[in-house]
């Protein structure tokens, strides 16, 4: 994803870290958009359905697998 | 008259960021406290609610979480409250930030299906652009709703009225909301034989959770986990599915009663100031100058108040001291019990202040950004995002640093953080670098700078750098087998909420006096003793017949901390220190700029205050033997360097003592930094020498 992108979730590798964000409110069909990347390239940080932001570390991010929309 | 029965329990719960804070205050004003849960450092806020009638509910504030899935220990309290927590309680207040209700939907059914009564409050109702429909919501939930807002005071009458009227009345339980799958069913009714929880939905976070939960014998455990195993039980498939069903059921609800303008007025500032606040080279650089702000805060703002608390402490001594008829009652009171007190309240300003700010940066959302801006750094140090202000308000005091970090849900992490902020040089030192500076350094310039102001900053530079290193080394050192997540909400800026900055600046100071004010009292008055008395010696004894009424105090040389430094010189002599030193050291252990007074008494100075008069008579003092003078170089770089590293605070090790909840913590702390302090200053003085 390159920022400013928009796409939507299709499901998460890691089942842990997919348990933790499911919680907060990212579920498959969710639509993500890269707002920014911080501390060279190692922090994300993301919009979810346009709602609110998240920031998460780079092999987190890796964990969610999207699509084009 | 009533008869005051048990009173009924509240417990508050909702996701972090839901404004939880900003209404328990409204509903209990000052009849609050706050507590610990056994085994963790997660503070537990209870307090009285006022219902009206002379009834009252106790309420506890139970911390933020988004689901009964915890990843961090902190986080497991939560399920135990709700799932194995006695006595039960008789209602669950949620509260939701209106804004974002359709994520907070998921930790509420979740307490729902274990059998608890819950009313939801839903806060920030006064926020523009929403619209929503409470009776699509009652009706879907079968559950009372409430409008709030913490902000304004909107709707808590009501809810007060509400919360008394759901207590008077018996409740009953309704339809569980999520169906377990027929694989959870089994698994639910397998553990139900042995752990009779009121709901199927209990019974299946048990198997979930069933290695840390309490309240359960070990025997129970082990035939309960045996079970789970033969069935082929598959947490996280359960779980993902039960999250995956339950927002299936709501959000379709959702979207009927609540209607959102998209990008509120909310969102777009933040965006707006976000685009300065996380730029990744701005970003920073405000950071920084927020950070220095907190450290100047902390250094400027804190030092009038510590000198009046000193002087009036000093006043209230002498004012003891002219009641009292000299001797040991008067010393014991003064110098052990009242300067133990100052002690203590001496650090109220700076603990204060730097709650004061860092609770407004919490408040208004920036802390989350500082946060994951620093993750990546700090991690390489085996260090929290979280853990850079705990180092930058370390520089001004390592107290209030320390109890800075019981945010940082990651133990591990919030450990190291612990062990590793002693090291930056705090503004104890100060004192003792000023005084020993120039022995070490030779008034000058060198490239345009003060040497002096240059080893100074070296000083603290190694302090970083020895932080920095330590964090590292224990990184490597500690095993645990918790994973660390960044994973953090960025929320909508607001404005910080007075009443909420009170009760956190409140509530930071009493846990210091009472957490920390024992430990930091028995140390001074032990320390008190070693400095005022010795053995007898021959004269006093042959004196004994005619012992005056007035007791004479033996000089600091002659007093147990006197013969303990004398005692301690053949371990210092490597560093190049004497007896002289020795007894500083010790006496330093109250506090380090307590060396300054210590050198005054060994030179006979009455004033400790006149610190030319002290540097001179320092610079005076002579070898017996050699005659070269004892604050030499090598001597005094030693001294600077063991002062730098060492750890000489007891008031430190107090609240360590009280974060960690064990005295292995503190002692391993010690340990290390003394010995580091020890094999620097031992290197520096064999090479300088």
């Amino acid at each position: 994803m390159t920022t400013g992108e928009s796409c939507r979730i299709i499901r998460f590798d890691d089942n842990i870290i997919a348990g933790k964000l499911m919680s907060m409110g990212i579920l498959p069909q969710a639509q993500v958009e890269l707002i920014r990347r911080n501390a060279l390239g190692h922090t994300f940080v993301l919009r979810i359905n346009n709602r609110f932001k998240i920031a998460l570390r780079r092999d987190e991010a890796k964990t969610i697998i999207v699509e084009d929309v | 008259m009533t008869t005051p029965g048990t009173p009924k329990l509240i417990l508050m719960a909702g996701n972090p960021n839901a404004g939880k804070s900003t209404l328990f205050n409204l509903l209990t004003g000052l009849n609050q406290r706050v507590g610990n849960y056994p085994g963790v450092t997660v503070d537990k806020k209870t307090g009285t609610m006022e219902l009206g009638n002379q009834q009252q509910a106790r309420i506890i504030d139970i911390p933020g979480a988004y689901s009964l899935y915890p990843t961090s220990k902190d986080e497991r309290i939560v399920v135990q409250q709700f799932l194995t927590a006695q006595p039960s309680p008789d209602l669950v207040l949620y509260v939701a930030d209106i804004s974002q209700l359709e994520k907070q939907l998921l930790l509420l059914t979740q307490i729902r299906d274990l059998g608890h009564q819950v009313i939801l409050a839903l806060n920030m109702a006064d926020t523009p652009g929403i619209t929503i429909q409470t009776q699509i919501l009652e009706d879907h939930l079968k559950l009372p709703v409430v409008l709030v807002s913490g902000k304004t005071g909107m709707g808590i009458a009501a809810l007060k009225i509400q919360i008394a009227s759901l207590l008077s009345t018996p409740f009953k339980e309704h339809e569980p909301y999520y169906k377990l799958s027929e694989t959870d069913l089994r698994i639910s009714e397998q553990v139900r034989t042995d752990l009779p929880f009121k709901t199927e939905y209990g019974s299946l976070l048990a198997a979930h959770h069933i290695d840390w939960i309490d309240r359960i014998d070990p025997s129970t455990k082990q035939t309960v986990k045996e079970k789970i195993e033969k069935t082929g039980f598959n947490p996280i498939a359960s779980q993902i599915q039960e999250t995956l069903a339950r927002y299936d059921k709501f959000t379709p609800v959702m979207k009927k009663a609540l209607h959102l303008e998209a990008g509120g007025a909310g969102n777009r500032m933040t965006d707006r100031i976000d685009r300065w606040v996380m730029h990744p080279v701005l970003g920073s650089v405000i950071f920084f100058l927020i950070m220095l702000l907190i450290f100047q805060a902390i250094f400027a703002w804190a030092t009038g108040p510590m000198d009046f608390i000193e002087s009036m402490m000093g006043n209230v001594s002498l004012g003891v001291r002219s009641i009292l008829p000299v001797g040991w009652i008067a010393d014991l009171i003064c110098d052990g019990l009242i300067a133990g007190l100052t002690g203590i309240i001496v650090f109220i300003p700076q603990i204060a202040i730097l709650f004061l700010l860092i609770g407004i940066l919490e408040e208004i959302g920036y802390m989350a950004r500082a946060v994951s801006m620093f993750d990546m750094m700090m991690r390489k140090f085996g260090l929290n995002g979280r853990s850079i202000v705990a180092l930058v308000s370390g520089g001004a005091c390592a107290i209030p640093a320390i109890m800075s970090t019981r945010n940082i849900s990651n133990w591990k992490e919030r450990l190291i953080t612990i062990m590793v902020t002693p090291f930056i040089s705090c503004s104890a030192r100060i004192p003792v670098y000023a005084i020993l500076i120039g022995f070490a350094v030779p008034q000058g310039r060198i490239f345009g700078f003060e040497q002096q102001g240059l080893a100074l900053m070296g000083l603290y530079g190694i302090g970083i750098v020895a932080a920095l290193l330590a964090a590292y080394v224990l990184k490597k050192i500690i095993r645990s087998n918790e994973r660390s997540f960044l994973m953090i909400e960025l929320p909508v800026y607001r404005p910080p909420v007075a009443k909420n900055l009170f009760f956190l600046v409140l509530e930071k100071t009493k846990s210091f006096v009472v957490g920390a004010g024992k430990i930091i009292l028995m140390i001074s008055l032990v320390l008190w003793f070693l400095a005022s008395y010795g053995p007898p010696n021959n004269e006093q004894r042959g004196d004994a017949s005619t012992r005056k009424l007035v007791e004479i105090k033996p000089p600091l040389a002659e007093s147990y901390a006197g013969i303990l430094g004398k005692t301690i010189e053949p371990v210092i002599r490597p560093l190049g220190f004497d007896w002289k030193m020795g007894i500083a050291l010790i006496s330093s252990f109250a506090a380090r700029e307590v060396f300054v007074g210590t050198m005054a008494t060994i030179y006979s100075i009455e004033d400790d205050a006149d610190v030319s008069l002290i540097r001179t008579r320092m610079a005076e003092d002579r070898h017996v033997l050699t005659g070269e003078p004892v604050y030499n170089m090598a001597t005094t770089w030693s001294l600077l360097i063991f002062y730098a590293f060492a750890m000489q605070c007891m008031s430190t090790i107090a609240i360590v003592k009280r974060e960690t909840r064990s005295w292995k913590w503190p002692i391993i702390q010690f340990v290390m930094m003394t010995g580091l302090a020890y094999l620097a200053s031992w290197a520096v003085y064999q090479w300088l020498k």
